[in-house]
């Protein structure tokens, strides 16, 4: 079962070609992603505008080097899969516009993916993780704790209700002066800094639920960051990444702590945790969640870094899980710029698309 | 030689097919918004009532510009997902040249064709043609104004749906179009057929004019 994914969300434009009947190591035949880093970096971030424009100058570029990578053409795919949200709509449409047109052409079936479910289902793709889990979905738009009960079924138990997770790492690098993106700058950083030098906060640690805040945790590095003078040191600015590292990562363990408490109820004995999302891809939070795992009696599966950052592959895998449950979608849908997991969880009226 | 042209840069989603000189469906809606959902069925029905399929066709071809920048990619990306499956070639025209075209030759008479979009902010897209539509300028983003400094002297016949922004300015210079400001999807295939058999077509890349809203951070 060959799929065809399209991902133009963000500020990744990707295609990809997976085959959802073959074993796990064979089942991506082509992973195309163009990072449009440089275009976006002298602003400090990501600018929808410019992102939506590269996105149409590149992806029908990249859908042919997917296809050509993978040795396949049109006529064997068995169905198109492109992401229709939540992200910066202006390339969503890009993306989603361009499976369409392919779909229509081609008499192929068109697979609407979300973005999160993407994220949610890589794990599956890499481990063939069975349903249910608990994920943690950590990356620059979002940071939620879910329960994976099936394709398109999701309970969220917790949510940020400020920033995201990513977000902070970026905000925390520009505060430090250490560029765009934030998350490997900070993780670099903080590899030769002292964790305990600087006394941060823990938003919302101890208290009942799964939710998120980072944006309190902001707001004290910037106020550390003053008190170190116009130049700090090499040193500084690593004890300051490190304690700000240290306190993410205090804070998601805390949180899925708690949602392993939830998880067990609902499904004793199941104890599987998935993480995705490109914050995932930060090793002293990997190690973090593996000694919690390991003390409440949990697998941790973690998809490789270059399956938690935006690619194609998942998007290609989730429309596979889709075009097996029959989830097909026809051409007049819609692109969503806020499409939540969890129809019914409440929204956080701070966090905005986030939650 | 049959051509798809699909148009969603203003106002409107509209899509035409053509064999030759020969319409052999056109479909046009205005609709402000939504053209990203009604785009791919409307191509469907009208290839449907062509009674084609899609290898049948010969050539794409798109507007490109100037619009509004979102219309300008639906369509676009449309159109380049549409030739990459079918592995035909794309030909993109600008909004304001087909515009011109559209222009009633009876009622431009010997006239400089201006023809004009409402940018916002102030602004129009413009650009002049001859009555018999070789353009004068390149496409610009300027105030209603400015057009007019900018355009060649004596009379000129307004098209687009900046055409009442221009004639504000000097009403005793220009006649207003009675045609309606979105282009005629029947006349861009026809006119995009004539620019690949010239071998003149341009690539379906955005025309936006105006760059993207971003400023630099402060140094």
């Amino acid at each position: 079962m060959l799929v065809l994914g399209i991902e133009t969300s963000c500020d990744e434009t990707a295609a990809a070609v997976v085959d959802g009947a073959a074993p796990i190591r064979d089942r991506i035949r082509s992973n195309v992603v163009l990072s449009q880093l440089a275009e976006h970096a002298p602003y400090g971030g990501v600018v929808p505008e410019i992102a939506a424009r590269a996105h149409v100058e590149h992806l029908d570029r990249l859908v042919t080097q997917a296809l050509a990578e993978a040795g396949v053409g049109f006529a064997d795919l068995d169905g198109i899969a492109a992401t229709a949200g939540p992200g910066l709509i202006g390339g969503v449409l890009v993306g989603l516009m361009t499976g369409k047109a392919i779909a229509l052409a081609t008499g192929k079936p068109l697979l609407a993916v979300n973005h999160l479910e993407g994220h949610a289902l890589t794990a599956r793709l890499t481990h063939d993780v069975a349903f249910p889990y608990l994920l943690l979905l950590v990356s620059g738009g979002h940071c939620q704790l879910l329960s994976v009960e099936g394709v398109g079924k999701y309970i969220r138990l917790g949510t940020t209700i400020d920033d995201a997770a990513g977000e902070a790492f970026d905000k925390t690098a520009k505060l430090l002066g250490l560029g765009y993106p934030g998350g490997p700058a900070v993780e670099r950083t903080a590899r030769t800094g002292n964790a305990a030098r600087f006394d941060l906060p823990r938003p919302l640690m101890g208290r009942a639920g799964c939710d998120f805040s980072f944006s309190g945790l902001k707001t004290a590095v910037r106020n550390m960051r003053a008190t170190l003078g116009p130049a700090p040191s090499a040193e500084d600015l690593g004890d300051l990444a490190a304690s700000f590292q240290m306190a993410v990562a205090d804070v998601i363990a805390d949180r899925v702590r708690h949602a392993m408490y939830w998880f067990d109820t609902q499904h004793p004995g199941v104890g599987r945790l998935v993480v995705a999302g490109g914050v995932a891809a930060n090793s002293a939070l990997r190690e973090r969640l593996r000694a919690v795992a390991f003390e409440e009696g949990f697998t941790l599966d973690v998809p490789p870094p270059k399956l938690c950052t935006d690619n194609g592959a998942m998007i290609a895998w989730a429309g596979v899980e889709r075009l097996r449950a029959g989830l097909v979608d026809d051409l007049t849908v819609r692109a969503r710029p806020r499409w939540p997991l969890d129809p019914d969880a409440e929204p956080k009226p701070f966090a905005g698309v986030k939650a | 030689m049959k051509l798809l042209a699909i148009d969603t840069a203003l106002s409107a989603c509209s899509v035409a097919i053509v064999d030759g000189d020969t319409v052999l469906a056109a479909r046009s809606v205005v609709m402000g918004r939504g053209q990203a959902e009604a785009l791919m069925p409307m191509v469907s029905d009208a290839m449907g009532a062509a009674g084609l399929a899609f290898a049948e066709l010969d050539l794409l071809a798109v507007t490109i510009g100037p619009g509004s920048f979102t219309g300008l990619r639906t369509g676009i990306a449309a159109a380049r997902g549409l030739a990459l499956a079918l592995g035909r070639p794309l030909v993109g025209v600008t909004t304001l040249e087909v515009l011109a075209r559209c222009a009633r030759a009876d009622e431009v008479g010997g006239r400089t064709i201006l023809a004009v979009i409402d940018a916002h902010r102030g602004e129009l897209y413009a650009q002049p043609f001859t009555h018999d539509l070789r353009p004068l300028a390149p496409p610009a983003a300027q105030s209603p104004a400015e057009v007019l400094a900018a355009a060649p002297p004596g009379p000129l016949h307004l098209i687009g749906s900046g055409a009442s922004l221009a004639f504000a300015i000097a009403p005793g210079r220009c006649t207003l179009s009675s045609v309606a400001p979105d282009p005629d999807p029947a006349i861009l295939a026809r006119l995009a057929l004539r620019h690949h058999r010239a071998g003149d077509a341009l690539a379906a890349s955005p025309l936006y004019i105006r760059a993207p809203d971003a400023k630099l951070p402060a140094a």
